[in-house]
């Protein structure tokens, strides 16, 4: 693993009972950047991320982090290992009996020795930054879509992490709401320099965000490429994929007819 | 022929399964009150949630049960004309039975079934997946303080509920029914002694362990599948965690007399 790679799967393979979701998954995802991992509902994106982060073990392959197999470490290493990764869940996951403040001074309290007052000036900076102010006392139950994303965005960037993992971000957002979203990564990637690992639907959008973009298909990573490449790739799933979630735009009329009748015949 | 047979195998790896997580939940759990941070708050606000906010529902369960002690037990007595030991025979049940095990019952369907709703609330909503990937242990963070509050709510509460229930049982004996005052103090002072009070003791911190393992165990487990998924699964492991709390309570009742006695 070069230090271009912060992470590395290597021949990543689970099965969940009968069902194989992973079947030999490589893929590395380069420092400082933003790699979206993209494929159709229920592909096994987000097991992906739950490999990374050590929350599920694969059956057979690596998961390399920083040089360290995620997967043959356990208790106080992967402890360890993880204050090295944010995470935006789905759901933002934000503790529903904590307000705003305390969510987000949550990571803080429990795992640095940071005082009160520090704690304070932190968080209200972020909130500050993520246009929060003003809604430190309000719960969960209280926020919008958006603003609970935001919180959750801001409790992951509490412990300044190397990795920032997004699991669909924009599910559940309107159009507008959604883009305030990738501006804010724009924003603060580009303020923290973190690494981002983002699964999304959200295709065209995503591709504006995306340095890498990695399709997963059939258990296995298809393609790792930019956004640019992806969509000029001779690929024909690649391309039927393509077709499918951007229309038009960037295929011609009779490759998308061709891609067509591919799909008519169940090959995509 | 064989799937019947299968299917009870299955059923008691499954079971056997179920018994070693819980082992390691309860492990890790108790291993968590003494790792640091140590912090306070938590444990004061289970206390609070726990302890004090049972203290009404503890003080009318324990005084009407000592009223009916009082009152069957002075029609009962009297009959042999032994009214005289009435206070001995109320508070004999009380502190070696009745305190111990009604104050576990209440505290079960109480705060037993909202443990286990909130912490699979948790767990569906992924924050206890939160709380792993910003390096939390889930099992100190959340479980811990509430195993802590539960040892020192559950034994006072039954103390309360004892000491109510001795009055219960007064007003009604004595007061009301027209008994001897003396003879029902003086028969509860020398029926009773430190053996009793230390059998209470080792039953409600006992009861009080089980009531937390028991329903915080089913509720951070629940997204496991076994009773269903999501709100309903909630729901289930909650009725689940009730019944087989009361069920333990009951039976670890019973070998707790039976060693102690």
């Amino acid at each position: 693993m070069t230090d271009e790679y912060c992470i590395e799967l290597a021949g990543v393979e689970k099965s969940f009972g009968a069902q194989r979701v992973l079947k030999g998954v490589d893929l590395p995802i380069r420092r400082g950047l933003t790699t979206v991992i993209v494929g159709e509902s229920g592909q096994g994106k987000s097991v992906l991320l739950k490999h990374i982060l050590g929350l599920v073990r694969p059956d057979a392959g690596r998961v390399l982090v920083g040089g360290t197999d995620v997967a043959r470490i356990k208790g106080r290493r992967l402890k360890e290992l993880r204050t090295r990764f944010g995470v935006l869940f789905q759901s933002a996951a934000l503790f529903d009996s904590l307000s705003v403040f305390e969510n987000i001074a949550l990571p803080l309290r429990e795992r640095t020795a940071m005082g009160e007052r520090q704690i304070h000036d932190k968080v209200a900076a972020t909130l500050g930054m993520l246009d929060l102010g003003g809604s430190e006392d309000k719960y969960p139950a209280q926020l919008s879509g958006g603003m609970k994303k935001r919180v959750g965005l801001a409790r992951a960037l509490q412990l300044d992490p190397e990795i920032l993992l997004f699991d669909e971000p924009t599910t559940g957002l309107d159009p507008v709401k959604s883009r305030e979203v990738y501006q804010i990564f724009h924003d603060t990637q580009k303020r923290l320099g973190y690494t981002s690992v983002i699964v999304s639907h959200d295709i065209p959008k995503i591709f504006n965000l995306a340095d890498y973009v990695a399709l997963l298909h059939d258990g296995k990573i298809r393609i790792c490429a930019t956004s640019e490449e992806m969509q000029r790739s001779e690929d024909p799933l690649v391309k039927a994929f393509i077709s499918r979630v951007m229309g038009n735009i960037y295929v011609s009329d009779i490759e998308s007819r061709l891609l067509r009748d591919q799909d008519d015949r169940g090959r995509f | 022929m064989l799937q019947p047979i299968a299917r009870l195998g299955g059923r008691g790896l499954e079971l056997l399964n179920d018994i070693g997580r819980a082992g390691i939940f309860l492990l890790r759990s108790l291993l968590g009150i003494f790792m640091p941070p140590w912090k306070i708050r938590p444990i004061i606000k289970q206390v609070y949630v726990i302890g004090a906010s049972s203290f009404g529902v503890i003080f009318f369960t324990g005084a009407f049960v000592g009223m009916v002690l009082g009152l069957q037990g002075y029609y009962t007595l009297r009959m042999f004309g032994a009214d005289s030991v009435l206070g001995s025979a109320v508070a004999l049940s009380l502190i070696r039975e009745l305190g111990p095990v009604l104050t576990a019952l209440m505290v079960t369907g109480r705060v037993g079934s909202a443990i286990c709703a909130e912490v699979g609330i948790m767990r569906i909503s992924e924050q206890i997946d939160a709380l792993e990937c910003m390096a939390i242990d889930p099992y100190r963070f959340l479980i811990s303080p509430k195993f802590v509050a539960g040892l020192v709510s559950v034994p006072l509460l039954t103390a309360i509920f004892n000491i109510v229930g001795l009055m219960g049982g007064f007003l009604v004996g004595v007061r009301l029914l027209g008994g001897n005052e003396g003879a029902y103090i003086q028969s509860m002072k020398s029926s009773v002694l430190i053996g009793d009070i230390r059998m209470c003791f080792v039953k409600s911190v006992c009861f009080a362990l089980l009531i937390i393992w028991i329903c915080a165990d089913r509720g951070y487990w629940v997204h496991l599948g076994r009773n269903g998924f999501g709100a309903e699964g909630v729901s289930r492991a909650t009725t689940q965690a009730v019944v087989i709390s009361s069920v333990a309570i009951l039976v670890a009742d019973y070998v707790i007399t039976f060693i102690m006695l």
